[in-house]
């Protein structure tokens, strides 16, 4: 798109990562202390933790969160850094929109 | 379905010179339904946690005690097969609406577009129409104009806080929430909460609108693939409305054979996503049907028939005339619709089933089994009732499996054979199986604890299995 409001390539990588890290960290979470109770899970831990329920599903959220985004933000990073020397990649690649 | 975007003529760039949207405002039956569907979910979305329903919030996911209220339900981790269902549901309902009738929800449902919707409209009850506001964006800065930006600043800020807030009153009691926010008592993670989804709301409905849609929304771009022929999709015309020819032009011509399009760019003005719908389908559209309205508006002032910018299907566009029945009744419909049919089902039957209380056994762990008085073999058990009604309840237990055998309530020590466990709550128990010594029995056998209710036109039963030690022979 040649729209002047058009966002800069690595702004729209943010925010697709940001969002859609978002998404899944709000299923993971529900899926994961539905299961698990986070202030047993404290208990267990390998050295004195003391944590309530709130701050368990929390940090449990912004831990799910962060870690996908990280993991996002290093994939995209890998997908669109460093062409191999020898063949050549798909034309316009990310361009095409169906 | 779409033509690759290098083919799209940047014809936005005419009436679009700023780098914001300013969608122009409409009026037509769209506008007024999509203006009811916002209305209705946002008055659901910040009413609810005010509505009471027995002595409680009626609709209270109550994080700290793990139970989700919702209305005369309660939900426990227990349930978590209806959480699961819930959301498969949620998905095939997303297939199956986009299936039959494209992106409805995008046009009137999404929160992206309510929540923008009614940023909108704060901004246009402040800085006015679009063309009022182009300019005063170009304007020099001026008393006027700060005060109208500091004034829809407010407006957004404490709109997006009550919606942070109302967020977090689905969490906790919002009552007590309210009035704690308002003499700044409210801390912590509620706080954290508060800003956190205040902040999202203010990003995604005052600043990236059509941009989450355009760029950062998995299901805009997939949507695709659940679109067929028969999928309804906003559409222009081509065949009517081409050539297109304006102004002058256009009388001049006007022997010659035009199309009824009088390249007005009304439809690109209205248009959210800032697109050109005469270009053909594009994903960015999200069938707002901004654009219908607004050539409607056009056609009627000018003398022609209504309907050059419609919902259509892509096989319709191409001259196909199939009944509403004929349409409706393809197998990708009839597939999405006999899956949602057995999954709803099974999720009401679940919860019509639903055992009103829930037994978890543990065996003692200090010690296999112990002598007790008279000579019998006794097995201790941890025993968490949960009673999952709305009602107390009491509970009797019996034991099976094992001839000879009783079984009896310990700890906490009260009189009688039946324990009480009040609503919604969960008793903790020692629960004592007694066998003389004299009776049969191998060192380890399968034993059935069952838990009775007391109370009530139709008590439940559950019955647990564990394992019953002995001494060795
Ligand atoms: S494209 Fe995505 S974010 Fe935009 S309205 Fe549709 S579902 Fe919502
Ligand atoms: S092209 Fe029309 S229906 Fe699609 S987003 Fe724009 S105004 Fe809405």
């Amino acid at each position: 798109m040649e729209q002047s409001r058009a966002p800069s390539k690595q702004m729209i990588r943010l925010g697709v990562v940001v969002w859609v890290s978002f998404l899944w960290a709000a299923i993971a979470t529900m899926l994961f202390f539905a299961t698990f109770d986070p202030e047993e899970l404290s208990q267990l831990a390998t050295f004195p933790m003391t944590l309530d329920r709130t701050s368990g599903y929390s940090i449990g959220f912004l831990l799910f969160w962060v870690l996908l985004m990280l993991n996002g933000w290093i994939v995209t990073w890998l997908l669109q850094s460093g062409k191999p020397s020898g063949d050549a990649l798909p034309a316009a690649e990310g361009e095409r929109h169906e | 379905m779409s033509k690759p975007l290098q083919d799209i003529p940047v014809e936005v760039k005419l009436y679009e010179k700023s780098d914001k949207i300013y969608p122009r405002e409409t009026k037509g039956r769209f506008q007024r339904l999509r203006v009811a569907s916002v209305y209705a979910l946002l008055g659901l979305y910040y009413a609810l946690p005010w509505i009471n329903w027995d002595g409680r919030q009626a609709v209270l996911f109550d994080l700290p005690a793990r139970k989700f209220h919702i209305f005369f339900l309660t939900f426990w981790p227990q349930d978590f097969i209806f959480l699961t269902l819930l959301l498969i549901l949620a998905g095939l309902s997303l297939f199956f609406f986009t299936a039959i009738a494209g992106r409805v929800w995008c046009g009137y449902a999404c929160p992206q577009t309510v929540w923008t919707e009614a940023f909108i409209w704060m901004e246009r009850w402040v800085e006015g129409t679009r063309a009022q506001q182009m300019k005063l964006a170009s304007a020099p800065m001026s008393w006027e104009k700060a005060r109208k930006r500091v004034t829809k600043q407010v407006l957004w800020i404490s709109f997006a806080l009550f919606t942070g807030l109302t967020f977090v009153g689905y969490f906790q009691p919002i009552r007590g929430l309210v009035v704690d926010f308002a003499q700044f008592q409210v801390g912590g993670w509620a706080l954290f909460w508060v800003l956190f989804y205040g902040f999202a709301t203010y990003g995604n409905a005052g600043f990236m609108r059509e941009q989450v849609c355009k760029y950062m929304c998995p299901y805009a771009r997939f949507q695709s693939a659940m679109f067929d022929r028969d999928t309804l999709i906003v559409a222009y015309d081509t065949k009517r409305g081409e050539p297109r020819s304006r102004g002058k032009r256009r009388k001049e011509d006007a022997e010659s054979e035009l199309g009824d399009c009088i390249d007005c760019g009304i439809c690109v003005q209205v248009c959210p996503t800032g697109i050109d719908i005469r270009d053909g389908l594009q994903y960015e559209c999200i069938a707002c049907a901004a654009c219908i309205d607004g050539c409607d508006e056009v056609m009627t002032k000018v003398g022609l028939p209504t309907g050059l910018i419609k919902y259509s299907t892509e096989a319709q566009d191409q001259g196909a005339h199939k009944s509403l029945l004929q349409t409706l009744l393809r197998p990708r419909v009839i597939i999405y619709a006999t899956l949602l049919a057995v999954v709803f089902t099974g999720f009401i039957t679940a919860l019509v089933m639903r055992s009103s209380f829930q037994v978890d056994v543990l065996r003692d762990r200090n010690a296999f089994f112990r002598w007790a008085e008279n000579d019998t073999i006794e097995n201790s058990f941890q025993v968490r009732v949960m009673n999952k009604s709305q009602q107390d309840q009491s509970y009797i237990v019996t034991v099976h499996g094992l001839n000879q055998a009783q079984v009896v309530w310990a700890k906490p020590d009260l009189d009688g054979n039946s324990r009480v466990v009040p609503a919604g709550e969960i008793g903790e128990f020692t629960v004592l199986v007694q066998l003389p010594e004299n009776a049969e029995f191998k060192r380890s056998q399968v034993i059935q604890l069952g838990f009775e209710e007391t109370r009530g036109d139709k008590p439940e039963t559950v019955t647990e299995e564990t394992r019953f030690w002995g001494p060795k022979r």
